[in-house]
């Protein structure tokens, strides 16, 4: 684990392996202060948060490539990093809310960023 | 009943062993009716024989054991003192009893054929219900499966729509590349679909993405070896492709008479991994120079392929012309040769 930073409400990790819509959603949280961090599968999003202790904001997609989905990295999160505020997002309608770790928003594709920055506010206060 | 009936329907016993059962049995009968019951008519006794037969072994065998029963029948009550065996009143039943026996014979064997075709009935019927279900589970996969991908492109979409209008210079600009995007979007779409959505050949992506832009073959050279792209690179792919082509036909290569892009690949197994290089090269346009800010177009080029392709992707603004090159593992690309 990397040298302990005070955590920041405004640090955002952004798990999605879409970079478009990655890029976009790094520019709008960049653009409403926050400090984004990238990653387009979980591996790096694990590494991004061994490195980064300060994040406390994780958005993550359910559908990623590589070694994990979207939901275990998201299980892994809660386990190791309890207080993060972590919102899963997916193209899929619903999901079983018990798939979801404790304390975890669910959110439909396409979203309104700006509803889902008053959704962050709303949990990281 | 039914049990017996649904065993010989399931069952085929050879005609040898199934006529000399129905003529032990036919035997057995004359013997029972001649030792131990004497208050029936002769023939009486053979009814559920002949009819228990033509169930079970149907039509043929039911008329034998008519025939059987009817020759037993009359042994039985026969006696030499009549000159023809039999008086004229058993001969006269016998008659009557092998036309009544021959009837029930045909009327059972037909029950056991409508029998047939009934349980037939039941089973095609439990099978279209099986493949109905089964059919209705497959679509509502569909359904899901669509309405996920359908959002996951929205969102795209989106995003692509927020970042044109977050670099536009003004609405109208925007609206011009916004519409070129959705219909490279577009063209992307009907090849990925051609294809379940799965994957997409190369050189069909290049040339529904490119067509529109200048002549394939003749502006924009295409070459190299088969190859297919995974669902998400393939969009990446083509909005890139598109942004390439829009650039050089506003600054480029295309935007004159003479100048033309060559836009080659192929698959380089030298260090290990089999590796993608890929080169988009202008030729013959005006004087490149550096663009002073990085758009949708540069970011769609260089920062979206390098994530979805895993690799190397870098665009250089030459003197003599764009060139844009991609360096990644297929595998890892996730793109699959032929």
């Amino acid at each position: 684990m990397g040298q302990s930073k005070p955590i920041n409400t405004h640090n955002i990790l952004l798990v999605e392996d879409e970079a478009i819509i990655r890029f976009e959603l790094a520019d709008f949280f960049s653009d409403a202060g926050y400090e984004v961090f990238e990653a387009g599968d979980a591996d790096e999003a694990i590494a991004i948060l061994e490195r980064e202790t300060s994040i406390r904001v994780v958005l993550t997609d359910i559908q990623l490539p590589g070694s994990m989905d979207g939901l275990k990295l998201a299980h892994y999160v809660r386990d190791r990093y309890p207080p993060t505020v972590l919102l899963v997002t997916s193209g899929a309608a619903h999901i079983a809310s018990e798939a979801l770790p404790l304390n975890t928003r669910f959110i439909t594709k396409p979203f309104d960023p700006a509803r889902l920055l008053q959704q962050i506010d709303q949990m990281t206060r | 009943m039914d049990r017996f009936l649904e065993w010989s329907l399931e069952h085929t016993v050879p005609p040898l062993y199934r006529f000399v059962a129905i003529t032990v049995a036919v035997i057995l009968v004359g013997i029972v009716r001649t030792l131990f019951v004497t208050s029936l008519l002769p023939w009486l006794f053979f009814i559920p024989l002949i009819v228990f037969v033509a169930l079970v072994f149907g039509r043929g065998a039911g008329l034998y054991a008519s025939v059987a029963s009817t020759i037993v029948a009359a042994f039985t009550i026969s006696s030499r003192a009549e000159p023809l065996w039999l008086s004229g009143p058993q001969w006269a039943g016998s008659l009557l009893f092998l036309v009544v026996t021959l009837g029930l014979a045909w009327l059972s064997a037909e029950l056991r054929s409508a029998f047939a075709r009934y349980r037939n009935l039941v089973a095609q019927h439990a099978r279209t219900n099986d493949e109905l279900k089964t059919a209705e589970g497959q679509q509502l996969l569909l359904n899901e499966e669509l309405s996920h991908r359908l959002k996951n492109v929205l969102a795209v979409v989106q995003s692509v729509v927020s970042q044109t209008l977050r670099q536009a210079n003004d609405l109208p600009s925007a609206n011009t590349a916004l519409s070129a995007r959705l219909v490279a979007l577009g063209n992307a779409t009907t090849v990925l679909t051609a294809n379940s959505w799965a994957s997409a050949d190369i050189t069909a992506m290049i040339t529904q993405v490119l067509s529109p832009h200048a002549e394939i073959g003749s502006r924009i050279k295409v070459s190299g070896p088969p190859l297919t792209l995974n669902s998400r690179g393939a969009l990446a792919f083509a909005l890139a492709l598109h942004e390439l082509a829009t650039n050089a036909a506003k600054y480029g290569a295309l935007s004159n008479e003479t100048g033309h892009v060559e836009l080659t690949w192929n698959i380089d197994r030298q260090a290990g991994e089999p590796r993608l290089r890929l080169l988009w090269e202008e030729i013959g346009g005006p004087p490149v120079t550096s663009p002073t800010r990085r758009g949708f177009g540069s970011t769609m080029i260089e920062r979206s392929l390098k994530s979805y392709f895993r690799g190397e992707a870098k665009l250089e603004y030459r003197p003599e012309g764009l060139r844009f090159e991609v360096d990644c593992e297929l595998e890892a690309a996730g793109m699959v040769e032929g």
